[in-house]
């Protein structure tokens, strides 16, 4: 395989995991204050797979999705990228505006804002969170929206992470709430070169001796 | 149009078939090329993700650069039988979807696929038929290995097809 590729141990893997497990905790409490609703996301799985494996293993394609996505400056740079079905960010859409589930069915201007700000607003906890853990400088940017076919939406982000290499490392999540699931991606994309800050600065966490 | 003769063109891949079969693949910055052959009605499609192969890596996948991933397809083309001077080129994507995009990471990939994908066609001295390049809508398109045809369908502006 090729010298330039990702490598990461199990451990490693599980670590990354702990510590998305509760920066995602952390920004539940933010989103649910959003969406006004208790809202639980989980972080489902850490993920190094290969670009090829991504497109076969995702089932979006051509279904039409909101995407958001802020640029990350600092230790680690890379992506928050969210990715949310046209029926999910119309739930959110209503949770947000107090109306019952179902009356937004179009997109629009609305739509668009309250996807940016859901974005917003989880990444940056999610990022605060990141920062408090590992004690990392992090600065996420505003983050922009488009609102297209999954697969070319994708095949447009991940195209810029297959330039480092054949394998990606992202985290995905989902959002869960008792009466009313909305789901949705959410991709932490760093860029190869942050990732070993990112594992360092982790397992000072886990051992202990940062506090 | 039977939805089980469609064969599906991941990113970074591509196929060839022939009629009553359709190739099909949906595009963001990536492009679509496709080669037909009309004598025996065959076709190949490349989903090309970006410009330039690696050039530290001893083994790579050549469809997902358009530099290998052109003649790879010409190559596989010419294997089935294909003759250059047959050859029908049509070409797709590009596009760039995420504009204002900090420009350090999400750059404009869809343009520089597009140079790199026509300068590779221009080295082997294949001529473009028909192209849908650009715009900042993502695209999903499927061949048709009966007429040479690809129905092209922007989400928001409409289907044509080339």
């Amino acid at each position: 395989m090729a010298e330039n590729n990702i490598q990461i141990d199990e451990k490693k893997l599980e670590y990354i995991r702990i510590i998305s497990q509760m920066s995602a905790e952390s920004a539940s409490i933010v989103i649910s204050k959003w969406l006004k609703k208790e809202i639980t996301l989980n972080v489902l799985n850490v993920n190094l797979t290969t670009i090829e494996d991504i497109s076969a293993g995702m089932k979006l394609d051509e279904e039409i999705v909101f995407a958001a996505a802020t640029s990350l400056n600092g230790d680690i740079r890379g992506h928050f990228l969210f990715i949310f079905k046209l029926e999910d960010a119309f739930k959110m859409v209503d949770m947000v505006l107090k109306r019952p589930i179902g009356t937004t069915c179009e997109t629009d201007e609305v739509v668009q804002s309250v996807v940016l700000e859901t974005c917003n607003i989880v990444g940056s906890s999610f990022s605060n969170s990141l920062v408090n853990l590992l004690m990392i400088k992090l600065l996420p940017s505003a983050p922009v929206v488009c609102c297209d076919m999954g697969g070319a939406v994708l095949a447009n982000v991940f195209s810029e992470y297959a330039e480092y290499g054949d394998n990606l490392f992202f985290i995905d999540t989902e959002y869960l709430q008792a009466d009313t699931k909305i789901s949705g991606y959410f991709f932490i994309l760093p860029t190869p070169d942050s990732l070993p800050v990112m594992l360092k600065s982790m397992a000072n966490g886990i051992d202990g001796d940062s506090k | 149009m039977n939805e089980g003769n469609i064969i599906n063109v991941n990113m970074a891949a591509m196929h060839t078939a022939r009629a009553p079969f359709h190739l099909r693949t949906i595009l963001g910055s990536c492009i679509g090329v496709f080669f037909y052959e009309p004598r025996m009605k065959l076709g190949g499609m490349a989903h090309i993700l970006l410009p330039d192969k690696p050039q530290d890596q001893r083994s790579f996948n050549a469809a997902k650069y358009a530099d290998s991933g052109v003649p790879a397809l010409l190559e596989l083309m010419l294997s089935e039988g294909a003759l250059k001077r047959n050859l029908i080129c049509k070409i797709c994507g590009g596009a760039k979807m995420f504009a204002g995009f900090s420009a350090n990471t999400i750059s404009d990939i869809g343009s520089r696929n597009q140079a790199a994908v026509i300068c590779a066609l221009d080295g082997l001295g294949i001529r473009t038929h028909a192209k849908d390049l650009g715009g900042s809508t993502g695209r999903k398109i499927v061949a048709d290995l009966e007429t040479g045809l690809i129905k092209i369908t922007h989400f928001n502006v409409g289907e044509k097809i080339i």
